[in-house]
């Protein structure tokens, strides 16, 4: 494979995460904020905000990983000025968002454990700030992209 | 909803009843491969949010530095990965093993998280020591054992100093977390 390929390869990579991550808080927001549907119950809420913590972590190390590896690419070249100043500010969103995700999970944990309903509203609250958060890294991310 | 454990109720708890010293010595097992489910959730995101929090501030501060560039671009994708996966691995093993003999984070388990972390900063360091030996020649390998045996202590310092700041960190979300708990119950 061709190094152009790779960066490719590790581009869609980073893009793919970022939909996990940022389409499934934006599905379990509204549904936690809602109340349960008419054929889903409690337990189908539960299960489906664990399923998507498993994958929020996964993607989040995709994201890393290769967001590491679109930085190798630019090698040398990597521009500063005003593209450093917003790569500064989305690494700083990076590092607020995830200890916000890390007490969202261990909120879900709760949920599964023995809150159960209590625990929906304060969740679609951190599912709503999960998907306005990760929305604005993408923001970023496409001010860094295309300038 | 599935049925709980008494280790999964230990570990929601905090009750640390019952939990042997076998599981807080490096290299026990007491639970083999079979920890309860949110015990395995938390390890799961602590882990990921560890590793994932310390390359982000490694990128941060190398880009403060201007160095960002240079020094990426002389890592490949594929040897990147590897030592993210090593990373992560070993940070997830290690945390399981934590949460499991002291349930959520709280003060009281920082210096038990020292010992983890310093197994963690030893294992990544050898790992990739391993790993680096599979392309040198077998002449080059006494410095790579040198360099191993000199590079352990110093691994094992930053990892049980980088242990200790997540533990304390993990026991402020899990505070917080309680205290979103506490609020919900009053309102209901």
């Amino acid at each position: 494979m061709s190094l152009h390929t790779t960066h490719l390869v590790v581009r869609l990579v980073h893009v793919l995460a970022m939909a996990v991550a940022l389409g499934g808080s934006a599905l379990l927001w509204p549904a936690l904020a809602r109340g349960p549907p008419r054929l889903a119950t409690e337990g189908v809420r539960t299960a489906a905000a664990v399923s998507y913590e498993r994958l929020f972590w996964a993607a989040a190390g995709v994201l890393v990983t290769t967001g590491v590896g679109n930085l190798g690419a630019f090698g040398g070249a990597l521009p500063r000025g005003d593209w450093g100043a917003v790569f500064a500010l989305k690494l700083l969103g990076v590092v607020v968002g995830l200890p916000a995700s890390a007490v969202r999970t261990l909120l879900v944990a709760r949920y599964r454990e023995a809150e159960g309903p209590l625990l929906a509203r304060p969740l679609a609250v951190a599912y709503a700030a999960t998907t306005v958060w990760l929305g604005g890294l993408v923001v970023l991310a496409e001010v860094l992209a295309h300038g | 909803m599935a049925e709980r454990t008494a280790d999964d109720e230990r570990a929601t708890t905090g009750d640390r009843s019952g939990v042997t010293d076998a599981r807080e010595t490096p290299g026990s097992d007491a639970h083999g491969d079979d920890p309860p489910p949110t015990v395995e959730l938390r390890a799961w995101a602590l882990a990921s949010f560890h590793v994932a929090t310390l390359v982000a501030v490694g990128v941060g501060l190398l880009h403060a530095g201007g160095l960002v560039g240079d020094l990426l671009s002389g890592l490949g994708t594929l040897p990147g990965v590897a030592l993210y996966l090593l990373l992560w691995g070993l940070t997830w093993r290690t945390n399981r093993r934590w949460l499991l003999a002291h349930g959520p984070p709280g003060r009281g388990a920082v210096r038990p998280a020292l010992t983890w972390g310093a197994v963690t900063g030893v294992g990544f360091l050898l790992g990739a020591l391993v790993a680096l030996a599979v392309a040198l020649e077998p002449a080059d390998l006494v410095v790579l054992v040198i360099f191993a045996g000199v590079g352990a202590p110093v691994a094992a310092v930053v990892g049980a100093a980088v242990g200790g700041v997540f533990a304390l960190v993990d026991a402020a979300l899990c505070s917080f977390a309680d205290a979103v708990v506490g609020a919900a119950r009053e309102s209901a």
